[in-house]
């Protein structure tokens, strides 16, 4: 694995690796600690998430039976899904592409247009709320649809900045020879670039796809039919009364959403000791 | 002859010829649909920000630059301006240096169950917003709260968490040290997988120890990511909205409001559309501002 | 032979009069094919819920016109109806609209006018709901259920302290027996936040006064309204006295003080006695009553309201007949609001339905009292007061900035109505 400091590692005494293992297990604890409550929270019933009790005394399963009877979580499961994977697939390609472009090239308004496109990051999203629900109610018409929810976001300039400062780390004596070997642009970047900087697109990957599936704010205004809804949006509708939150419902309902994203994380985990595979610094 | 004068051409990409198309094709998806969707509502708003609206369609009335001069004196507008600087100025720190700590520790193969460790730290992630602020207030709650509990085993007298204006912040930033620290950890390993290991071998044998490898290759190598990090933390903690929210409801007196949340307010809650449009280009360049200094300061430092 | 033909007379009479009868309710329950349509409507989950009860009768009515349900939460409510209003389309037929935010959608134009609709339920419904449902002389919506707030508290801790509860006419009679109770049990007497406090209580106190943040003219009247001073008077002393609980309403710490019998008394309105005794503290069934709002000397009102919604027809809805067909079945029938009301306990606006025996039923939970007829009494005396203006959200958040200061020692006492009024004058424009 690339990026290790020493190779000998009977050199850290043993007190030294006991207080990393205590630091980081100490972390993981204080990480830990709410997820594990969300989880036994998700088994209690109403009046016990709010009792002192740690652990409950009567675990059921009655919220999660009653979030798959009571809405239609299979349906917005499912639908999450497809939004997240489609928006994740074609963001990272659009940002890698992108970010390609201002990290390897000099052109006319490169600047300019980079930090036009990061000062656009500043502005917060309420701003733009009202223009931009119009722009998909009168002018699109993809109100109650997935469009909206995939289409603006493949332009992220969070995302592109994220894989030009990667890119900026691929040392151009590597688009050079791949040049000198006759290879053109596209070629560069698909079998040159791509794979040195895979770590950097599986990590932009899982954090598109959280930011996907976990997003609330946007979905809840244009999808309209419960069909169509995403997962947090049919939990967030189960609100009972203003005021009144079903909280044993919503832990249900947060357990769900967390399983595909440990699976995507787990999953993606192997693609960051893709280290360098396709050349490396020809020496 | 055309041949030589070819290959020499590729091999200095930046020069101009036939590959001037290229950037510009790399980035055009990106930027057509930027320019759709980004570019319409940026105008509408900055529009906007010179006119009172209340959001009836057609209704609104052009007011000069009055809604700019209101929001000089608007103090709880700078005032969410000022919760946010100390909220970042509390948080980012520890939470880089954890970040990368934790990220060097568990890249070396020196502990066990590696794979399980960063996992775990990289859980708050996972776990929603809403069960995390629930948690946590019940974590910072009076009395009975655990962290007043556990501070009292060390006989420190209960901390009022949520109920004081400056340990309020403290608890935020706490939330946001537990939420990001392991989305650090993560963005750091990539860049640390990067680094080539001749480097840090060549080094090695040329008899540095393990802590001048370190300061003297890894950071430098890391500077892209941390410079990235110190930008989109600056302005996420700017644009922070779910946490302050559901943890301290932006309390008490105002003192964990952010400026989303005060623009969102004056835009949703009182429907004064247009100076919330002023409050976000005043706080836009305020933030650009902050930015392009802080660019210049690393560049002037890194000549 | 008289009698006979009497008992003729009488037969035919009877079976004209049945007959008669007969004919007239069947044509008051012919169904209405004419109007037509599919109307959509917008609510949370509870009163979609209760409006359901009533489905079956309104299809007989009204075979033709179709209902379809959105359920989202308030917050998203308001916000997209905001949104649809802002793009011209894109809303509901119909919207459910709490009391605190109804002024602010009729002020911008966004919901249908109703007046000439709403005519003969001027009388029917509690008068003050009415205020909030209107804007420059016109009417935007039709009053659902009501939140006439009366004083919940715990029988035994009372007793424990050897306090009656009859004897808490005043506020100052409350503040006195609230040191008692807490000498004599160490139980505070109300959950009332002080850094993270929501204003609310202080309404419910000028509400129940007959005031509200600015007089009829639109002026702020915080500074200048004894009746102001008193309601801060009142929080002031029990937070100085450490009589209140310092919890923030609806957090799990305040169910707890609820549940297990931290707080001596809830002044709350009548939703939180069906909240209580079905999720928040079933298990204290027997150990609640319920009284009248203690006074302020002068003001003759034992009570206050607290919520409450309507529903709103709006302005760009396409069906507005059959919108307004539903929402007058629903709403404006004594037997609809009552099914409903038994089924959420959404407390009618609709005087006519405190006739029913429901109101006279003695309830174990609160100790056999027939705490429904308490708040049946109560809200025919809540006085009008203009609390929920169309700018009510910021004057709330102003007025409540500084009572958090007051709470936390960074203002004087004297100060806080004048700087609550300037600065809200300052944001508003009012004068």
């Amino acid at each position: 694995m690339t990026g290790k400091i020493s190779g000998d590692n009977s050199a850290v005494s043993r007190a030294n690796k006991a207080l990393l293992y205590v630091i980081v297990i100490g972390f993981c604890a204080f990480t830990t600690f709410p997820f594990v409550w969300m989880l036994l929270a998700s088994v209690k019933p109403l009046e016990e998430i709010f009792g002192r009790n740690f652990l409950p005394i009567n675990p059921t399963f009655e919220n999660f039976k009653n979030l798959f009877t009571q809405m239609n979580a299979l349906r917005a499961f499912f639908n999450s899904a497809l939004i997240a994977v489609t928006s994740t697939v074609l963001s990272v390609l659009f940002c890698s592409l992108g970010g390609f472009g201002f990290s390897k090239y000099n052109f006319k308004g490169k600047t300019f247009l980079f930090s036009l496109m990061i000062g656009t990051m500043t502005i917060p999203f309420v701003v733009g709320l009202v223009p931009t629900f119009i722009m998909m109610r009168n002018w699109f018409h993809w109100i109650d649809t997935p469009l909206p929810l995939i289409v603006p976001g493949l332009a992220n300039a969070f995302g592109i900045y994220f894989m030009r400062q990667y890119m900026d780390g691929v040392p151009n004596e590597l688009l050079e020879a791949a040049r000198i070997d006759g290879a053109g642009e596209p070629t560069i970047f698909w079998r040159v670039v791509t794979p040195v900087v895979v770590p950097a697109m599986a990590s932009l990957g899982i954090i598109f796809f959280m930011a996907s599936w976990n997003n609330f704010l946007f979905p809840s205004i244009v999808l309209r039919s419960p069909d169509n809804f995403t997962l947090p949006v049919m939990i967030a509708s189960l609100q009972g009364s203003a005021g009144r939150t079903p909280y044993d419902l919503m832990m249900a309902g947060s357990v769900l959403s967390v399983i595909p994203m440990l699976l995507v994380f787990f999953g993606l985990q192997r693609y960051f000791y893709a280290g360098i595979t396709a050349g490396g610094v020809k020496g | 002859m055309t041949e030589t004068v070819t290959i020499r051409k590729r091999a200095q990409p930046k020069k101009r010829g036939s590959w001037s198309v290229y950037p510009y094709l790399f980035i055009a998806p990106f930027f057509v649909l930027f320019c759709v969707f980004g570019i319409y509502p940026i105008l509408f708003s900055i529009v906007l920000s010179f006119q009172e609206w209340n959001g009836a369609p057609g209704a609104q009335q052009f007011v000069g630059l009055d809604n700019y001069t209101q929001l000089l004196r608007d103090n709880l507008f700078w005032e969410s301006m000022f919760n946010t600087v100390t909220i970042f100025v509390m948080h980012f720190p520890i939470m880089m240096v954890a970040g990368l700590g934790l990220a060097v520790i568990l890249n070396q193969n020196l502990l066990r169950f590696q794979g399980l460790w960063r996992a775990l730290i990289f859980l708050p992630q996972l776990t929603s917003m809403v069960a995390a602020g629930i948690t946590f207030r019940l974590i910072f709650e009076g009395q009975s709260g655990i962290a007043n509990r556990l501070i009292g085993y060390f006989g420190i007298s209960p901390v009022p968490w949520l109920d004081d204006v400056w340990w309020a912040r403290v608890a935020i930033s706490i939330l946001l040290v537990w939420a990001w620290t392991g989305y650090q950890m993560v963005l750091f390993l990539a860049a640390l997988q990067n680094i080539p290991p001749e480097l840090n071998e060549a080094a090695m044998v040329d008899g540095a120890n393990r802590w001048q490898v370190f300061w003297k290759i890894t950071l430098p190598f890391l500077r892209p990511v941390m410079i990235f990090m110190l930008t989109v933390s600056v302005i996420g903690t700017f644009a922070l909205y779910t946490e302050p929210t559901i943890l301290t409801g932006g309390g008490p007196i105002h003192s964990t409001t952010t400026p989303t949340m005060e623009i969102s307010g004056q835009a949703f809650a009182n429907l004064k559309y247009g100076y919330a449009a002023s409050l976000s280009y005043a706080y836009f360049a305020v933030v650009v501002v902050a930015t392009v200094l802080q660019n210049r300061l690393t560049a002037w430092r890194r000549s | 032979m008289k009698n006979r033909t009497k008992l003729i007379a009488t037969t035919t009479l009877t079976a004209l009069a049945a007959g008669t009868l007969a004919f007239v309710s069947q044509a008051q329950n012919a169904a209405n094919t004419d109007i037509k349509g599919e109307i959509t409507l917008w609510a949370w989950k509870d009163p979609i819920n209760a409006l359901k009860v009533v489905d079956d009768e309104f299809s007989k009515a009204f075979p033709n016109v179709k209902i379809k349900y959105v359920q989202k939460s308030a917050g998203d409510v308001y916000t997209q109806l905001k949104l649809a209003f802002s793009a011209g389309t894109g809303g509901p037929d119909i919207s459910l609209i709490e009391d605190s935010n109804l002024a602010q959608y009729a002020s911008i134009g966004a919901l249908a006018d109703v007046t000439a609709k709403v005519k003969p339920y001027l009388k029917k419904m509690n008068a003050y709901k009415w205020t909030a449902a209107t804007f420059k002389n016109r009417y935007y919506s039709m009053p659902w259920d009501s939140g006439p707030v009366a004083m919940y508290y715990r029988r035994d801790v009372f007793a424990k302290a050897g306090v009656d509860p009859a004897s808490l006419k005043t506020w100052d009679a409350y503040l006195k027996a609230a040191k008692t109770i807490k000498d004599k049990t160490g139980v505070k007497m109300l959950p009332l936040s002080k850094a993270r406090n929501d204003g609310r209580f202080f309404e419910t106190l000028l509400w129940q006064q007959g005031a509200g943040y600015v007089n009829k003219a639109g002026a702020v009247i915080l500074d200048k309204d004894a009746r102001a001073k008193r309601a801060l008077d009142l929080i002031a002393n029990l937070w100085t006295g450490d009589l209140n609980q310092d919890l923030e309403n609806w957090t799990d710490p305040w169910y707890k003080a609820i549940a297990e019998g931290e707080v001596a008394t809830l002044p709350m309105a009548v939703w939180m006695g069906g909240f209580m005794k079905s999720w928040i503290a079933p298990k204290t069934s027997g150990q609640w009553g319920v009284l009248p709002l203690p006074t302020f000397s002068g003001s003759r009102s034992r009570a206050s309201n607290d919520g409450g919604s309507h529903l709103a027809i709006l302005e760009q809805s396409q069906n507005k007949e059959a919108a307004w067909a539903y929402i007058q079945f629903h709403l404006g029938r004594a037997d609809s609001q009552l099914a409903m009301f038994k089924a959420s306990d959404l407390f009618p606006s609709l005087e006519s339905t405190y006739s029913d025996p429901i109101f006279n039923e003695a309830d174990p939970y609160f100790g056999g009292q027939k705490y429904r007829q308490i708040f049946a009494d109560a809200v025919k005396t809540v006085p009008t007061a203009t609390v929920y203006t169309e700018d009510y959200a910021e004057i709330n958040k102003l007025l409540s900035l500084e009572l958090q200061k007051l709470a936390l020692g960074k203002q004087a006492l004297k100060d806080v109505l004048s700087n609550a009024a300037k600065a809200i004058r300052d944001r508003t424009r009012r004068p």
